[in-house]
């Protein structure tokens, strides 16, 4: 391009620039400030003396931090292979076949990962409530007693993971089904020429070809699992007990419940580190493909 | 093989498929069926035991989310307006910005883009903290404009890369011979470049716009009485001995119509639009 536009480059830019700087740069390094000072809101006597990495040490090995790390964990390592799984395989179904409503039927499939979380989360802690839910008439129906679901601490996690599942496996799915759509036909029928039946297409030849949109779905979901908020929040609250409280909870009540602000800077940093090593690291392995 | 067989195979094969695709279209959507459905019952019809599906309808819990001293109306009013208007902003200056990326030569340019990518990284929940405190020193809780302006930076960074991936995929020549007859990379954009993107802008915008609506943990903190927004008055129900779910199920029902309805509208890119672009 030439010279003179170099000015309307600047401008163009500048604008982004300079509402991401204020808006997210500014807290961000607050935040990182705060993680290295003693401040206790509720007693603001101390001031807020520098303390270098007092609070990461006080998190790191603090056992609750790992609990809900752990926790975390969890909870992501099952919504995300499930999704994906489970993504695939109704993908490839609307996608087989001589069916013409696969595209409809994608698009059909989609409220779930469109309403609010906060809200699917209501919609699950009314089905899941003990005396009035219907998740209970259901498994009612196949034998097995009321249970209560969100109030059982072995039973609020996979509580919740299912409703993550209900949630963006539609998501996950409308994903692998554009990637599969736009899969080369001859490649696919080649296969089947040369005397693939279809778990060999399916294990050689498709998911090779789709590895990017699953890389793809896996970054965005996962960025969103691993500080996942809303839908605990408002079905179980990190309960019973602490059987559900994730990294962010533990966040939540530290700053929110204890006001203890130094300590929920260093465990936020420490989040930000977290999701940004997984999400360079699907990024990296998302340019390794495309580079094959 | 003999060809009755192989024809019958495949019409059972084509019918089972048929069927699944029905089981789960009815396992995904009945829990926002069964809620939809609970906004128009009474009380009791709530607490029946066994689940009813037909019972008589009432209209009484969306009149009572309509009710004078309701927090469910202003806060239709303020989801909308913080919803539009950040979607608006981020697109103003957004568009721009992805132009210039996409089609002048930037020093950094990768880093530009991953660092505009960065800030969708930073947990929300972690930032909460210092915004809350940044804003609570400024006097700024429970104040629409603050809300507007997150929101605006939130749909900023996907705004660009969205619309970066769109100007990418723009073939450079008409643009290329505007410029030649005399069109400053500002005309450019207004005359050419936008009026052929007006799908994908749309597209942005509808995102945008579903993303605010749907965004819970900023307004949470940062608002209070007068701005709350739609998705905290879910938690308006929930009283210290009972929670209303009938009540609750109305706002819900209402509250999950501008996204879906938008959805709808934007059928066509949806994965485009759910993967800021990543997906075509």
């Amino acid at each position: 391009m030439l010279k003179s536009q170099n000015r309307y480059r600047n401008s163009f830019i500048i604008p982004t620039i300079v509402v991401l700087a204020v808006l997210g740069l500014v807290p961000f390094l607050y935040t990182l400030g705060s993680s290295f000072v003693t401040w206790e809101l509720t007693k603001p006597y101390l001031g807020r003396p520098f303390v270098g990495f007092y609070n990461y040490i006080q998190v790191l090995t603090n056992p609750e931090f790992w609990a809900s790390l752990k926790r975390t964990l969890i909870f992501s390592a099952y919504s995300l292979s499930v999704e994906v799984t489970l993504g695939f395989l109704i993908a490839f179904l609307a996608h087989s076949g001589k069916s013409r409503f696969g595209q409809t039927f994608m698009i059909l499939l989609l409220p779930p990962s469109i309403i609010a979380p906060i809200i699917a989360g209501f919609l699950w802690r009314f089905m899941y409530d003990a005396q009035l839910g219907i998740v209970n008439f259901i498994v009612g129906l196949a034998g097995i007693p009321p249970q209560a679901w969100l109030g059982n601490k072995n039973l609020a996690l996979p509580a919740i993971i299912i409703t993550d599942i209900w949630q963006w496996t539609p998501f996950v799915a409308l994903i692998l089904y554009s990637g599969l759509r736009s899969l080369p036909e001859e490649v696919i029928e080649s296969a089947m020429v040369d005397g693939a039946n279809l778990f060999q297409r399916i294990r050689f030849v498709i998911i090779p070809m789709i590895k990017i949109p699953i890389l793809i779905a896996l970054l965005f979901r996962g960025m969103e699992v691993l500080r996942w908020f809303d839908t605990i929040r408002i079905m179980t609250d990190g309960g019973p007990g602490s059987s559900t409280a994730v990294l962010s909870n533990y966040l939540y009540r530290n700053a929110f419940v204890y006001f203890h602000i130094g300590p929920s800077a260093a465990i936020a940093f420490l989040m930000l580190i977290m999701v940004t090593f997984f999400s360079k690291s699907l990024i990296n392995l998302m340019a390794k493909e495309q580079a094959t | 093989m003999n060809p009755g067989t192989w024809k019958s195979r495949k019409y059972f094969a084509n019918i089972a498929q048929h069927l699944i695709m029905v089981m789960l279209l009815v396992i995904f959507l009945f829990p926002i069926y069964w809620v939809v459905l609970t906004a128009f019952k009474n009380r009791p019809d709530v607490f029946a035991k066994p689940p009813v599906f037909f019972f008589t309808p009432t209209l009484q819990n969306f009149r009572d989310a309509f009710a004078p001293d309701s927090i469910f109306p202003p806060s239709l009013l303020n989801s909308t307006i913080a919803s539009a208007t950040s979607s608006v902003f981020a697109l103003v200056i957004g568009v721009p910005a992805a132009y210039a990326l996409s089609r002048f030569k930037i020093k950094g340019k990768a880093d530009i883009l991953f660092w505009i990518l960065s800030t969708r990284m930073l947990p929300p929940i972690g930032m909460a903290v210092p915004l809350f405190l940044i804003v609570f020193q400024l006097g700024y809780i429970d104040k629409l404009i603050t809300i507007i302006l997150l929101y605006t930076a939130s749909n900023l960074s996907f705004t660009v890369w969205m619309m970066k991936g769109f100007f990418d995929d723009l073939p450079v020549e008409i643009e290329e011979s505007a410029m030649i007859d005399g069109c400053t990379p500002l005309d450019t954009l207004r005359f050419i470049s936008l009026p052929l993107s007006s799908p994908s802008l749309a597209t942005t915008l509808i995102f945008s716009f579903i993303f605010s609506w749907n965004e819970f943990l900023l307004a949470f903190i940062l608002t209070r009485a007068n701005t709350k927004t739609i998705p905290l008055t879910i938690l308006e129900g929930i009283g210290l001995f009972e929670i209303r779910w009938e009540y609750m199920s109305a706002m819900a029902a209402i509250a999950m119509i501008p996204p879906l309805v938008l959805a709808f509208l934007a059928r066509r890119h949806l994965a485009s639009g759910l993967t800021l672009g990543a997906i075509k």
